[in-house]
């Protein structure tokens, strides 16, 4: 199968990523070498094999309900780029 | 020679002699970084003033004669684990100003031991690439010939101690991003078993393969670091809960009997001959001290490339989701709404294999190509993981090449993306399988750039494959750029 | 033409674990914004979780109380999507291995017991909170809430009425009260409904097309929301429309419901595996464990109230619906020894109490003492006005019962003389009602006795009053 601007275009958009209108062609273009490359994984007889998550033989791995953080907001906060009055901010969010 | 040549365990002696200060050492580290970076640009951020007050703290320690094997020892650490108080990069511009207020649990191990953070050391952004090309900062040089990568994404970390320009480092490894620029740049680097050393504080680029690991000037310092930063770490899920080992110990045990694998797939094409004569030989010499060579099969090896890449990329492709520009890290200053918030700081704060990777791993999330090629991949993964299994049954150690080249020219590979992946067919399986791998230096080609061997072990071997890393090194000797060796 | 309401709810619930799900952070209501916070529920660079070991043994024990088969293998997943309260911009949820599927809840439809299929309850975390910025363009974050542990339990979809999914939804709010596994303070949000809704013509086999309609948080908004929604689709196939499969915001206040197609659009969540958590294995003694930490659930207590108590089914259908209501009960029944009355005071005088004060009053309400005044009146050494009188003192000063009845002085007053005394005087005082009561008027009889009781402040013996009042009157008729 071969990955177009619009493939590229609705990925991007899953992924939350602009893209300069210039940029795409050549990103699609690269894009579908790789993928071309990738679907030899789909030929490939596995079998009953189980897919594999973790390598590690380890399991129930838990913390106990503790609650053993002091607040620290001021310091988190500075992280951020834009903040006010303890509150982190974002363009406004209209429920349609 | 001067101090900067020395290893850790050197070093160490001469500071508990009295034979030098550890201020007086860390400034040394500094004037040969101020000298050196600008031309390697193995550093991203140097802290001075941190570094010469953790020295004093350390010359105190040593003064009271309490002093850990790493205490006052410089260091320098890849930028993508966390440094509290000391800005953290990943190499990206979505990054750039990040300044941590928490340390990884390797920081805190590693500074709670005494050793001086000298700065932070660049790389590939967010990990993802071969030659530490794709920075923000620049490319890192290779100290051996400027003109030449170091290696990726640990390439800063590798460059520092091939340079002098830290006395070991740390970097991390997903796909061979401590092995193969260790083997570019003549330095130990070791990829530790999947869940030995603690995770937690490394920016994740893939979860599931994702290790720290050390990079020294030799096995025994390698040995050194390990010791410090292994171990269980209740912040991390997938630390695992064992027995405390050293891991200097046992080093001169010998090769004697040991059985090494050799992967026939390995050795059959791509390999440039130079690499694979250089291999051959240190095999050779690890025969000629007792151990013995056995050919081994990994025949699904041949899809670690494009598992490792499903696999990691649609990791990737979550783990960095979170930077949208709200809670820390670059915000585009263009968003008129939230969408255009997320879309424009993430389309102008990654760089262009960043992107391909997430798109590349959100593809193969995606509804329509999760199981043909995520699921898959997953399935992949076990058949290597069972092929490892099934070799390490007629052997100890598998002995294989790190890249297809030794170091290769600038800018020579970097509009291939392909290509680039491909080159990492001898290492990603390794961390498919969750298993250590060691290089170890082990000869040069025809342009003098230095090759590495890899060790691969079975997981939690890491004692033997430094035992036997130790006995090729004792052989071969160890590789300085610039010494003519 | 006739039709048939499908609906099925998604029920979301707080677990009320100290800290959060996969951090050491308070969860707690509140609080100034993002002061509940740290590296890792706000999603910061390199963090990684780690799982609230009671947070998944309250889900097992919903899932328990809800009849559900409890995986013995399971695992935490990551689903995808961009949210501005999300930090990590995926949610740590369950997929395909929920910890508990295949349960259900059965419930009382017009003193008809109906079974509701439960498909299954997985564990999440909770998101934070946007709140418009008052003073500026934007909207503002506050995390406290993200990191909140949370069940989701998905129904299917056997409800068939709107009636019948507000009784499921109390009835399942009650079943996790009575596990204790979270507050349900609906109007904090920490229990919260999605009703997915769709109609048939009566007697077809297939579905019709559903839509869904989040967060609605009162037991009357799921009713209100889902009568509404029925009737608005019906309509719209009565014109010849076709439903369309979208979600839906319902206003309470406006009383209808809007779409909010667009936002919805295609939602692709990319589940895969969370790496940096190891899988669950449940094995039988952790779940035996749990499963003896559950107690006796409404229904059951219902119906032994009704079988072995002899309390009137209406009665403790509403004394079951609150767990502390009928722990209460337990307690003051076993106190007194006549279940009858302490029903029928639950009934009265302490839901009176409540509708007027408010659940918090049970806070105050100690079953055992409680039991004790009802005690002292069922030997008739108080009367019902003393003990309303003992029982305002105790929740108000929460004094042992008889302390509060020897202080007032409120046992009852049985001295022969002393009450002799007071109906003779009360006879003396009220000549015109003597003469009433020779007339043969009977009422004159009930002012008297209440004139005496005054007159004894209330304490007198109702029977022996009656009975000397009786006599007295007698012989002064006879004079």
């Amino acid at each position: 199968m071969g990955i177009d601007i619009e493939t590229i275009k609705k990925i991007a958009n899953l992924a939350a990523i602009s893209f300069e209108e210039n940029e795409l062609e050549g990103f699609a273009r690269d894009f579908d070498l790789i993928i071309g490359y990738m679907e030899q994984l789909s030929k490939i007889d596995t079998g009953d094999i189980k897919p594999m998550e973790h390598v590690l033989p380890v399991q129930n791995v838990f913390r106990e309900d503790e609650d053993t953080n002091q607040n620290n907001r001021d310091e988190l906060i500075k992280c951020a780029p834009v903040s006010e009055n303890g509150c982190y901010i974002v363009p406004s969010v209209v429920e349609s | 020679m001067s101090i900067l040549n020395k290893t850790i365990k050197e070093t160490s002696e001469l500071l508990r002699a009295r034979k030098i200060g550890v201020v007086e050492l860390t400034r040394e580290y500094i004037k040969k970084i101020e000298k050196d970076n600008e031309n390697i640009n193995c550093y991203i951020t140097v802290c001075e003033k941190e570094a010469l007050d953790a020295a004093e703290k350390a010359q105190k320690l040593i003064d009271e004669g309490e002093a850990s094997p790493l205490c006052g020892i410089p260091a320098g650490i890849k930028d993508n684990i966390c440094t509290e108080g000391i800005r953290t990069t990943c190499a990206s511009k979505m990054l750039e100003n990040f300044i941590p207020p928490y340390s990884a649990t390797v920081v805190e191990k590693l500074l709670g031991q005494g050793a001086v953070v000298l700065g932070k050391l660049n790389m590939d952004e967010f990990a993802m690439g071969g030659s530490s090309e794709n920075s923000i900062f620049g490319p890192v040089r290779n100290p051996w010939d400027n003109t030449r990568v170091a290696g990726g994404s640990s390439g800063g970390s590798a460059a520092a101690v091939s340079a002098n320009m830290a006395c070991f480092t740390l970097g991390s490894d997903t796909g061979g991003s401590i092995r193969q620029p260790a083997s570019f740049c003549g330095v130990v680097g070791l990829k530790p078993t999947y869940g030995l050393v603690s995770r937690y504080g490394l920016v994740a680029f893939a979860s599931s393969l994702d290790q720290i690991g050390p990079l020294a000037k030799d096995v025994t310092d390698c040995a050194i670091i390990l010791n410090a930063i292994a171990g269980f770490d209740p912040m991390d899920s997938t630390s695992v809960n064992k027995e405390y080992e050293d891991y200097t110990q046992d080093l001169e045990k010998g090769v004697q009997g040991i059985r090494i694998g050799l992967p026939k797939e390995f050795f059959d094409i791509g390999l440039d001959d130079d690499v694979k004569e250089a291999v051959l030989n240190a095999v050779r010499q690890l025969e000629a001290l007792g151990g013995k060579a056995y050919e081994v099969g990994l025949p699904s090896i041949k899809h670690s490339v494009p598992a490792y890449y499903i696999i990691s990329s649609s990791e990737a492709s979550a783990n960095l989701a979170r930077y949208d520009g709200i809670r820390y890290g670059y915000r585009s200053s263009k968003a008129r709404d939230i969408s255009e918030l997320y879309r424009l700081s993430r389309g102008e704060g990654f760089g262009r294999e960043v992107k391909r990777r997430i798109l590349l791993g959100t593809y193969a999330l995606s509804s329509g190509y999760h199981d043909e090629l995520y699921k898959k991949a997953l399935k992949v993964r076990r058949m290597i993981f069972n092929d490892f299994n099934n070799a390490f049954e007629n052997c100890d150690v598998i002995a294989a090449p790190s890249y297809p080249v030794a170091s290769f020219k600038i800018g020579e590979n970097i509009q291939e993306p392909l290509k680039m992946y491909l080159g990492d067919i001898y290492t990603a399986g390794v961390n498919l399988a969750g298993l250590p791998g060691l290089v170890v230096p082990c000869g040069r080609d025809k342009n003098g750039m230095p090759i590495g061997i890899q060790l691969i072990g079975k997981a939690f071997s890491e004692k033997l494959l430094l035992r036997v890393g130790y006995a090729l090194e004792k052989a071969v000797g160890t590789f300085r750029p610039g010494e003519g060796n | 033409m006739d039709y048939e309401v499908v609906i099925g709810l998604e029920i979301h619930s707080e677990l009320k674990t100290k800290s959060k799900i996969f951090c050491g952070c308070k969860n707690e209501f509140g609080g100034e914004p993002n002061t509940k916070c740290c590296p890792i529920c706000l999603g910061m660079p390199g963090v990684l979780p780690k799982l609230n070991k009671k947070a998944l043994e309250y889900a097992i024990k919903a899932g328990i109380a809800m009849n559900c088969k409890i995986s013995r293998f399971s695992k935490m997943d990551r689903k995808n999507f961009f949210y501005p309260d999300m930090p990590k911009a995926y949610q740590i949820s369950q997929y395909d291995l929920p910890i508990c599927y295949d349960g259900y809840v059965d419930i009382e439809v017009n003193g008809e017991k109906k079974r509701i299929g439960i498909e299954r309850i997985h564990l999440e975390e909770d998101a934070g909170k946007l709140m418009h910025d008052p003073f500026g363009q934007g909207s503002l974050i506050d995390h406290n809430r993200c990191g909140v542990p949370l069940i989701e339990i998905v129904t299917c979809p056997d409800v068939r009425s709107a009636e019948e999914a507000r009784i499921l939804f109390e009835t399942i709010k009650t079943i996790l009260e009575y596990t204790e596994v979270s507050d349900c303070q609906m109007q904090e949000g920490s229990l919260r409904a999605d009703v997915n809704l769709s109609v048939r013509p009566r007697g077809q086999k297939e579905f019709g097309v559903r839509t869904e309609m989040k967060n609605l948080n009162s037991l009357r908004a799921v009713q209100r929301a889902a009568e509404a929604e029925a009737k608005r689709q019906i309509a719209v196939i009565e014109k010849g429309g076709q439903v369309i499969q979208e979600t839906r915001r319902w206003d309470d206040n406006k009383g209808e419901s809007f779409s909010m197609r667009g936002k919805e659009e295609a939602m692709d969540y990319r589940y895969f595996p969370e790496p940096d958590l190891v899988p669950i294995v449940v094995d039988d003694a952790w779940l035996n464990e749990i499963k003896a930490s559950i107690p006796e659930l409404p229904l059951s207590r219902k119906e032994r109230y009704v079988n072995e108590l002899g309390i009137p089914p209406y009665d403790a259908g509403l004394i079951t619906m609150n767990k502390k209501l009928a722990d209460i009960f337990e307690e003051a029944y076993k106190v007194c020894g006549n279940p009858k009355l302490a029903s029928n005071w639950i009934m009265t005088d302490i839901l009176r109490r409540i509708n007027e004060q408010g659940d918090s009053v049970l806070d105050s309400l100690n079953g055992a003492k409680f039991g004790q005044i009802l005690l002292f009146l069922e030997k008739g050494e108080i009367t019902q006005a003393s003990a309303k009188q003992a029982l305002d003192t105790f929740l108000e000063t929460g004094e042992e019962p008889e302390s509060i009845i020897n202080r007032l002085g409120l046992k009852v007053q049985r001295d022969e003389n002393l009450v002799l005394a007071a109906v003779k005087d009360v006879i003396e005082k009220n000549p015109q009602a003597i003469a009433d009561f020779k007339a043969g008027k009977t009422k004159a009889f009930g002012f008297l006795m209440g004139q005496t009781m005054a007159a004894l402040k209330g304490k007198g013996d109702p029977a022996q009053v009656k009975k000397i009042l009786e006599e007295q009157l007698n012989a002064a008729i006879n004079e």
